[in-house]
């Protein structure tokens, strides 16, 4: 076998037994309840795949589908119940954050407890111990029991160990949901950097936008089978129709999860609201993106027209308002967020009206973005009305091994010294 | 088979560390925020033998030679055995949430257990040394092989603690079940009396329990005062090597499967 490979299965099956106790025996002693019927159930059976080094794997399906058993299956936290499983590497699992924690020790005492489990010896820990505390942000906590951190704090911790130990292997499922924005970004960093360094990851997510932008290959997992192993972007076309042949979901559910908006422009926007504030005297009726064709859509494509379309009605005459909007990745970061103060005066506004914002080359990069729309005074002081990333967008196209969000348009050029 | 064997020991030898942290923090959590510390692992079971003593020595008034220092010898080895294997019963369930997560060599866990507990096992042993004074005990070179008799104990107490802790995982009721078996051999082993003041017809039913060779054998150097037999010797060995054996091989066989039966 070649050595290039660092995770490999061969008709990889898990097995678990079901066991029904029936209702009505459920009272009295366990031992008079009669016996207890099994029924077989494979999780997963024949799976066979294989990861090349520095490859980003994909795992989608939906819930039920084994994804995580299959992860755990490679962790080597469950058995295999039929097949063969070669890893090469040290193997990092980012299934659960902190399992290995005890709230009663230290967090210096729980980075060597954890980081041993992992297989480590408490020497490679004493060598990066201070990278972990660094990117942990937590040095001033570190002698204290870790009962008394916040689940904020726990999280950071557990991510830097695991982040810090330099595996060959990391095994990712679901992790970008947990901690503040600020450490989801810097943890998504951290995984792009493990990308770079040539660490192979496998990747478990329902965000597509992630998958598309991380994984090289995607394996689409269904019932417990492999339905489709190969490019990432034809595995995600493959599992947004798959979930078009489920009838369970709902039609507007599928159409959340093949657009990649939560909230699209149609939203009806809700009073009371957590994410919008303002004094009211203009409000904000209605947001809309629209394409050079004047549709409304969702999803753009990399350098095609973009048009937002902000509708309102207001109650009072006000004089110069200021009409603004902004450009959000999913991690929070600001891309843009212009605002018509100098570049448009509105002076007197009408009961109602609507305001385009016109983008003529979107030079985003593939992704989700959120979108806010607000209406401010001349000063920018008072707002009347302020929707922060209430609407959602897709982009795509454009190369997907390019980093960052924005597409500066530059040119490469490649010359010789002479 | 034995490339399995090998494959197992490879992998608890790389995780050594994990071993050598988890005995570690279990010493330290077990006497933290106390104010004595580390002294109520030693002044717990003193006061208990202490009663022990009293009563049967002043009260019920067992007739023998230096009762006081039998007593502490037999406590003390049993102590090894009972509080061992009860606290390891425990060590996988407890450990579920952990086995749930990551990979590690299961066997670590009740081993982690079985070490710390004999680290205050052995603390009690060298305070028994000191009572051999106290109490004006026969010093003799015997003593010397105090050590191998703690080792042939400290494996008779895993084979029984991976015993227990396996079937812990199945059986719900074991923790329970092992109290109440233990409650009662304490009486039945001769700890509190010599075999000696049974009838010959009952005696012949308690050398069948095994814990009696460990007790008896313990007190060789430290209340006999001189070597045990080799028929003795060839007993707790055989008894040691079976029990341990038996325990290793149960948990190895039910250890991967451990994960579906929580």
């Amino acid at each position: 076998m070649d050595n290039n490979f660092s995770i490999k299965t061969e008709n990889l099956g898990i097995r678990y037994f079901l066991k029904h106790e029936h209702q009505k025996e459920k009272k009295g002693l366990r031992l008079f309840q009669g016996r207890i019927e099994k029924e077989e159930f494979w999780a997963l059976r024949n799976v066979n795949l294989e990861a090349k080094k520095g490859e980003v794997l994909g795992i989608i399906g939906v819930n039920g589908s084994g994804k995580s058993t299959l992860l755990k299956s490679l962790a080597k936290i469950l058995p295999l119940s039929e097949g063969r499983l070669w890893t090469n590497g040290k193997i990092a699992p980012l299934i659960e954050l902190g399992a290995g924690f005890n709230p009663e020790l230290t967090g210096s005492e729980n980075i060597f407890l954890s980081g041993t489990l992992l297989g480590l010896s408490n020497e490679i820990i004493r060598n990066n111990y201070n990278k972990i505390i660094d990117f942990s942000g937590l040095k001033k906590f570190i002698d204290i029991p870790l009962k008394n951190y916040s689940s904020g704090m726990f999280i950071r911790l557990a991510f830097s160990i695991v982040a810090n130990l330099e595996p060959d292997i990391v095994l990712i499922d679901e992790v970008f949901a947990v901690g503040d924005e600020p450490f989801q970004q810097k943890s998504f960093e951290k995984i792009l950097q493990f990308k770079e360094k040539g660490s192979t990851l496998l990747v478990v997510s329902h965000d597509m936008n992630t998958v598309a932008r991380l994984c090289n290959k995607v394996i689409v997992l269904d019932e417990g089978k492999i339905q489709f192993n190969g490019e990432a972007s034809l595995g995600i076309d493959y599992y947004k129709n798959l979930l078009k042949g489920i009838k369970s979901i709902s039609e507007e559910d599928r159409e959340k999860i093949s657009t990649g908006a939560l909230a699209s422009s149609e939203t009806i926007i809700k009073d009371k609201d957590p994410q919008r504030w303002g004094s009211g005297e203009i409000k904000i009726t209605k947001v809309s993106f629209l394409n050079e064709q004047l549709k409304e859509t969702n999803t753009f494509k990399g350098g095609e027209t973009f048009i937002a379309r902000i509708d309102y009605n207001s109650s009072e005459e006000i004089n110069n308002p200021v009409f603004g909007v902004a450009f959000y990745t999913p991690y929070g970061l600001l891309v843009s967020g212009p605002n018509t103060k100098s570049s448009l005066s509105v002076d007197k506004i009408p009961k109602s009206g609507y305001l385009l914002y016109k983008v003529k080359n979107l030079n985003l990069t593939r992704g989700e973005y959120f979108f806010s729309a607000a209406v401010y005074d001349y000063a920018l002081k008072k707002p009347y009305d302020h929707l922060e990333r209430k609407f959602k967008f897709t982009v795509f196209g454009g190369d997907p091994s390019d980093f960052g969000h924005v597409d500066l348009k530059g040119k490469w050029l490649h010359e010789k010294n002479d | 088979m034995l490339n399995k064997l090998v494959k197992e020991i490879r992998e608890i030898y790389s995780f050594r560390h994990l071993l050598f942290n988890l005995i570690k923090s279990d010493i330290k959590l077990r006497y933290k925020n106390s104010f004595l510390g580390f002294l109520w692992h030693l002044l717990n079971p003193l006061f208990y033998f202490g009663i022990l003593a009293l009563v049967f020595s002043q009260i019920i008034r067992i007739q023998m030679e230096n009762y006081v220092l039998f007593l502490f010898a037999g406590l003390v080895s049993w102590r090894m055995i009972q509080q061992t294997s009860i606290v390891a019963t425990h060590s996988i369930v407890n450990n579920q949430e952990l086995i749930k997560k990551i990979h590690t060599p299961k066997l670590v866990f009740p081993l982690a257990t079985v070490i710390s507990q004999f680290v205050d096992h052995l603390t009690l042993a060298l305070v028994l040394f000191a009572f051999l004074f106290i109490l004006k005990g026969k010093i003799s070179s015997v003593l010397l092989i105090s050590p191998f008799i703690i080792i042939l104990i400290f494996f008779f107490s895993l084979g029984l603690s991976l015993f227990f802790a396996t079937t812990y995982v199945y059986v719900k009721d074991t923790p329970h079940v092992i109290a109440i078996g233990f409650q009662a051999l304490f009486f039945l082993t001769p700890i509190l009396y010599p075999l000696s003041i049974l009838s010959s017809r009952i005696e012949k039913f308690f050398r069948l329990n095994p814990f009696y060779y460990f007790i008896e054998y313990f007190r060789y150097p430290f209340y006999y005062a001189k070597m045990p037999s080799g028929e003795l010797t060839v007993i707790v060995c055989a008894i040691t090597l079976l029990t341990f054996c038996l325990g290793t091989y149960i948990f190895f066989r039910k250890k991967e499967s451990f994960i579906f039966n929580f």
